[in-house]
């Protein structure tokens, strides 16, 4: 098998500036004075706990995979924006998108059993059993559409830029050139957020709220 | 600008496997180092915004309370300027009234005293005579 290096060295520059950019958050947080960026990340950590209705005990596991998903995938997708970046997004490549969905279909499930237990587990996705093979279907459906949607429209966002730059002469291509920059970076946001939002749905519905018996279940989240 | 692989680019490689342990080394530092700071700060603002909006409505109701202190004692000045000046009414009505009495005495006690004065000078004119 072999291994991609520039998917691997944009993954890692990706990592390196969600790292800096959070531990830049965490050292300047403020109480009395937040800045723009400590605001953004409160913001999506906000939107990600009012979101999550899952059991109280694994509701931070959920935010914290959502929220770092929004970041990674954001800064994922803008990476090829940054000027004179000679990186490819690496979100346009498969095995992004495949390890971020497998990710998150593994923390789901590893969740739910840790939540429910074995038994709880199988029922849980055993019941009723004339459904079980349509629910399993679905189970596997899930990470294969969660990576092929963000892969699909960042490697098509990759292959429209491919193509003004070789349909077009340099001058004309300037204009949609721009537009589509301008597109692709309001494109970014809403994909990290269709994958952080999805990530949430998948733990709301392995690990819903109420599924401890000591919470209640109408207690959604903690504000 | 993407440049497509020799292999088949929708087949996943060894690529993923390194993208996976990058990625949760991210959640790693991001969940235990990032995130429960952000909640802790969020829940200091959070206090600190209830502890303002607490001093606030606190305030509001002493406000509101000197409010009705000042109008309260607004009023009494008001009835107390009302009784000055009443009293003051009366006093001038008295005065004027004391005042005419005194000034028709003291008129007739001045034409008493000519008539008089004129009688007695006609009496010893009389008598020259």
């Amino acid at each position: 098998m072999s291994v991609q290096l520039d998917a691997v060295i944009a993954c890692t520059v990706t990592a390196l500036i969600v790292i800096s950019f959070a531990m830049y958050v965490r050292v300047t947080g403020s109480v009395r004075k937040p800045g723009p960026l400590q605001l953004a990340w409160e913001a999506t950590a906000t939107t990600a706990r009012d979101l999550s209705h899952v059991s109280a005990p694994y509701r931070e596991r959920a935010v914290s995979t959502a929220v770092t998903l929004f970041w990674f995938i954001l800064a994922a997708n803008w990476l090829p924006l940054l000027p004179g970046s000679p990186l490819p997004a690496p979100t346009a490549n498969i095995n992004m998108t495949i390890a971020l969905a497998t990710i998150v279909i593994v923390l789901v499930h590893a969740t739910a059993w840790r939540a429910r237990g074995a038994r709880g587990y199988l029922r849980h996705y055993l019941s009723p059993l004339w459904l079980a093979p349509v629910r399993l279907l679905d189970e596997l459906v899930k990470p294969v559409t969660l990576a092929l949607r963000l892969f699909g429209v960042l490697f098509a966002s990759g292959l429209v830029v491919a193509m003004l730059g070789a349909l077009l002469p340099p001058p004309a291509a300037l204009v949609p050139h721009v537009a589509w920059m301008i597109f692709d970076i309001f494109m970014g946001v809403i994909q990290a957020f269709i994958f952080a939002l999805l990530t949430i749905l998948y733990f709301n519905a392995a690990v819903p709220a109420g599924l401890d018996p000591a919470e209640p279940a109408t207690e959604m989240r903690t504000r | 600008m993407i440049e497509l692989p020799d292999s088949n680019f929708l087949l996943p490689d060894a690529t993923a496997l390194v993208e996976v342990v990058v990625f949760l080394v991210v959640l790693f530092v991001v969940s235990k180092f990032v995130l429960p700071r952000l909640h802790m700060l969020m829940n200091q603002r959070r206090h600190q915004i209830d502890d303002a909006l607490h001093a606030a409505a606190e305030a509001e109701a002493e406000a509101r309370a000197r409010h009705d202190d000042a109008a309260r004692t607004l009023r009494a000045a008001r009835r107390q300027a009302r009784l000055i000046i009443d009293h003051a009414y009366e006093r001038h009505d008295h005065l004027v009234a004391e005042g005419r009495r005194k000034g028709r005495e003291e008129y007739e006690w001045s034409t008493r005293n000519i008539i008089r004065t004129e009688t007695r000078s006609h009496e010893v004119a009389g008598d020259g005579r």
